[in-house]
């Protein structure tokens, strides 16, 4: 699952209409848009509004163990960068000045900035004066820190990412729905590019981790009569065979033949189970 | 640059390369090795950051994952960084036994290292304030004699072209006399000892083991017979060396393995010229454990079913005495005389 989080519609039609994503119409405090493997909200401007919808949108998912978040949206930036799609390796909360580094594992080839998230829109003269003789660009924007801080609650720095297009270089001057959707569409290709690493580094997650079996694991629990402690040997154990190709199935039929198995009580079902590890663990 | 016989450097294709991220602590961006180092790696995207804790420390790290692509922290180390030795470490008869940490982390990605249960990151960090820690030994030295391992929490020789720790230490143990110190490592480079400042109380500590325990599990690691050209070249030098067949483990056919490479390391070095060795099988905090096992689910020779004592996790005494004995008896049979230290809880 990705879950993309967006402050403002505009910022978020580009990528709705060519991810295909149908508008969820189960009443949510922050309106979704959906498709197999991805959801989209929309948070609203402002740092309270986004940490909320990252609450939301990561606490009612079931599975949290290959889900990464992308936020994408508009930051004020460098004049002469204008346009331009950078990934934040560096946030700020300006409020409180808690930092956060994503981890940037992918091998995304768009270039990197530090974003500094403001409760007002920063105006000209602070965007300018950061990036007046800095070697990196400095944007500023409204939500990824606290949308970081909510985040990492549930998810690692390696599944939070940020994806900011400059749209300004700060100031009053508020921009029309129809410039910031035209910007937000000029980075649409590298957005699908890194969204497309981001379901590959899923791919490879997802071969890495053996499958654990609750329900074999219960039923050999009671075999054995397991304690809770044995229990835990017992997963343990069984992780350990499928890792190394040991055959425990094979230990335990040859025990249920003899009768051994299933254990009468607790006391018995240790005795087997310390023999039947031993047999495992130290035959060469 | 950056000379190695082995490839620490080596990255999998899909991830960025090693290094594509420096963090850099705004109290050391002016240090001469800040500066050094960052030359070395004109392309990487050097991210300023107030203390090394706000990267290293974060919360939720996939440390398996930052090891594939391991990014690198300079920093300064403030308080102390020079600590008592843990109990299953081997003193070698030392009584003031002591390690430091300038580096924390390795560039290898050994299948089994406790660093990926004792810290919360895989990235590597580096302490430029070497000099400080200098003083913090000499402090101890000022007291008592002492023994350092300087290249525990980490893989020194590696990253010596980096660095140039190594060479710092060669000197500073030749202006103390009252210190020695141990440099382990399981780099198979050879180029480096005879430009070192030869002193006998500089050990170089060569962590061997049998080559397909070194091929698939101590990624980016020297083979074992690069280790031994090593171990000979440092040997050659005029440095003392230590043979630790230190992890053991565990493996099918580990008898038959562990006698192989007993037999390599015989025809490649004079073992009656060693300094002494070090034997011990696996083991580990179970704290360090617990975080392994919820990194590194298909890891199979951190899920093995160990036996908990005194809050460690270690193979079965039977099975840890059968292993340590058979290791130490075919290398007394070799070398007669022998000194071979066990860990304090070993077995043989």
């Amino acid at each position: 699952m990705i879950v993309i989080l967006c402050a403002l519609f505009p910022e978020a039609a580009p990528l709705i209409q060519k991810l295909c994503l149908a508008r969820d119409t189960a009443r949510t405090p922050f309106p979704r848009f959906w498709n197999q493997g991805i959801s989209l909200y929309l948070s609203g401007p402002g740092e309270i509004a986004a940490a909320a919808c990252t609450g939301f949108a990561l606490g009612r998912e079931e599975t949290l163990s290959s889900l990464h978040l992308v936020n994408f949206g508009s930051a004020a930036g460098p004049e002469n960068r204008a346009g331009e799609l950078f990934l934040a390796d560096a946030l700020l909360e300006t409020g409180t000045g808690r930092r956060f580094y994503p981890d940037l594992v992918l091998d995304a080839k768009i270039p990197e900035a530090a974003v500094r998230t403001c409760q007002k829109p920063a105006d000209r003269d602070t965007v300018a004066g950061a990036n007046d003789g800095a070697v990196r660009p400095v944007l500023f924007d409204m939500e990824a820190a606290s949308i970081c801080e909510a985040a990492m609650h549930f998810l690692g720095p390696d599944r939070i990412h940020f994806l900011k297009f400059v749209s300004d270089a700060g100031g009053e001057v508020s921009l029309t729905q129809e410039t910031l959707l035209s910007l937000s569409e000029a980075p649409l290709a590298d957005v699908l590019s890194y969204l497309s690493l981001i379901r590959r580094a899923q791919k490879e997650e997802k071969k890495s981790v053996p499958a654990v079996d609750e329900e074999a694991l219960e039923k050999l629990s009671s075999l054995f009569c397991c304690s809770v402690a044995m229990k835990e040997r017992l997963s343990v154990l069984l992780h350990w065979c499928a890792l190394s190709g040991r055959d425990f199935e094979g230990e335990v039929k040859a025990r249920m033949e003899t009768g051994v198995l299933p254990a009468p009580n607790r006391r018995e079902g240790k005795k087997v189970f310390d023999d039947i590890e031993r047999t495992l663990t130290m035959g060469d | 640059m950056i000379s190695s016989a082995h490839s620490p450097w080596e990255t999998d294709p899909l991830y960025p390369k090693k290094f594509s991220h420096i963090y850099v602590e705004e109290a050391v961006r002016d240090d001469p090795v800040t500066k050094k180092i960052l030359a070395v790696f004109p392309d990487a995207e050097k991210v300023p950051i107030v203390h090394y804790k706000d990267v290293f420390n974060r919360r939720r790290q996939n440390v398996s994952l930052q090891h594939k692509c391991q990014n690198l922290i300079l920093a300064k180390r403030s308080g102390s960084a020079v600590f008592p030795g843990a109990p299953v470490c081997q003193s070698f008869g030392n009584e003031h036994f002591y390690y430091c940490s300038s580096v924390m982390n390795c560039l290898c990605n050994c299948s089994y290292c406790y660093l990926k249960g004792m810290y919360p990151s895989g990235n590597l960090v580096i302490f430029v304030n070497l000099s400080d820690i200098f003083a913090e030994v000499e402090a101890l030295l000022a007291k008592f004699p002492v023994y350092l391992c300087v290249s525990y929490d980490t893989d020194l020789v590696p990253l010596e072209d980096l660095i140039g720790y190594v060479d710092r230490w060669c000197r500073f143990v030749r202006e103390h006399e009252n210190l020695s110190i141990e440099i382990r490592t399981k780099c198979g480079r050879t180029d480096l000892y005879e430009k070192l400042p030869k002193t006998d109380r500089v050990i170089f500590a060569f962590t061997l083991s049998p080559e397909k325990i070194a091929e698939s599990y101590e990624k980016g690691a020297g083979t074992l017979s690069q280790r031994l050209q090593a171990a000979r070249s440092a040997q050659e030098a005029g440095f003392p060396i230590r043979l630790c067949f230190d992890p053991m483990l565990y493996i099918p056919g580990w008898e038959g393995m562990y006698a192989a490479m007993l037999d390599e390391a015989a025809a490649a070095i004079d073992l009656a010229t060693v300094l002494d060795f070090s034997v011990g099988t696996f083991r580990i905090s179970d704290e360090y454990l617990k975080s392994m096992r919820r990194q590194e689910r298909e890891n199979a020779l951190v899920w093995y079913p160990f036996a908990r004592k005194d809050g460690y996790c270690q193979y079965p005494t039977e099975l840890a005495g059968r292993m340590e004995s058979f290791l130490a008896g075919r290398l007394r049979e070799m070398c007669e005389g022998a000194k071979i230290f066990f860990w304090e809880g070993g077995t043989a």
